[in-house]
């Protein structure tokens, strides 16, 4: 009889359990809108033209406008095309992890320091994979792809700096 | 457990370092096609260089005695990048040389994958706790 009482007492009834979850940040886009607006201007401008590119890249991807300007068009290997699939999947897993990483507000840092890293190596990586590729003389595609990996690898790294001060300022404070 | 695990990774970039510059450099190295061999030779040059850099600031961050926990976090990530590209695309272009050596790194690549992941969460508990 004692027991039976215990369990209705540590049982949360479902109203109970819906207003306990209610106000939980995981995963919640509120949280992801709550982090960014506790950074500064600079930081949510690099996350929103950071956005802003990763949207126009799979528009370009679906639409195939990108397919004429890879290193695979040129050398004609499977291998390379397989290896853009590749990359591309990690660069969403990425994007995924540091959306997650600022919803929870931890090891933003971190995180967007080794995310920048990959995409460092992605960077150069292809950049020479396209040099080797192109025929004599084609500088179009190869300052086109190099221009928008350095913008993306900038803004990142504005965006790790921009999380240094905020967290040096929150130290202090 | 954690020596052991810095031993491998320590093995295996021996190892690399070894295959690149005795066993590519040399004419046992033999691609499928002229494409596979600039292809291969463009990301072991990139490789070679990721494994002597990650080595040396590794090294000297361990001596100095500077926090190492972003270190082997950035290259465990890129270490495992690279193993699945490896593993899953290049396989089939990438050629497999019958030098010791390589049979050596081949084998010795899922160790030091698993070791080098497993110093670096290690290493942040340490540096956290």
């Amino acid at each position: 009889m004692k027991k039976d009482d215990s369990s209705t007492e540590t049982t949360p009834s479902k109203e109970e359990m819906d207003a306990l979850l209610k106000d939980m940040p995981l995963f919640a886009l509120k949280s992801v809108r709550t982090t960014l607006y506790k950074r500064s201007l600079r930081f949510r401008f690099c996350w929103v033209v950071l956005m802003l590119l990763t949207l126009s890249y799979v528009m370009g991807w679906f639409s195939g406008a990108l397919l004429p300007m890879m290193a695979s068009s040129f050398s004609n290997l499977e291998a390379d095309y397989q290896l853009h699939q590749l990359r591309f999947l990690i660069g969403f897993l990425m994007i995924a992890i540091g959306t997650i990483s600022i919803n929870f507000d931890r090891y933003i840092e971190s995180i967007f320091i080794g995310i920048f890293w990959v995409q460092f190596y992605f960077c150069i990586s292809g950049t020479l994979r396209l040099v080797r590729s192109l025929p004599d003389g084609e500088t179009f595609n190869l300052t086109t792809y190099t221009v928008i990996q350095a913008t993306i690898l900038l803004l990142m790294l504005w965006l790790i700096i921009e999380e240094r001060i905020y967290q040096r300022n929150l130290y202090r404070l | 457990m954690l020596k052991v695990a810095q031993a491998i990774c320590y093995v295996f970039a021996s190892l690399v370092i070894a295959l690149f510059t005795l066993v590519l450099n040399s004419d046992t190295f033999e691609p499928r096609s002229p494409s596979a061999a600039i292809l291969s030779q463009d990301l072991n040059t990139i490789r070679i260089w990721i494994v002597v850099t990650g080595l040396s600031v590794y090294s000297w961050r361990a001596a100095s005695g500077q926090s190492l926990k972003l270190t082997l976090g950035v290259l465990t990530v890129v270490a495992w990048i690279m193993f699945f590209e490896d593993y899953l695309i290049l396989d089939n272009v990438l050629f497999v040389a019958e030098h010791p050596i390589a049979t050596a790194v081949q084998l010795s690549r899922p160790a030091f994958v698993v070791a080098v992941t497993y110093v670096a969460f290690k290493q942040w508990e340490l540096e956290d706790g």
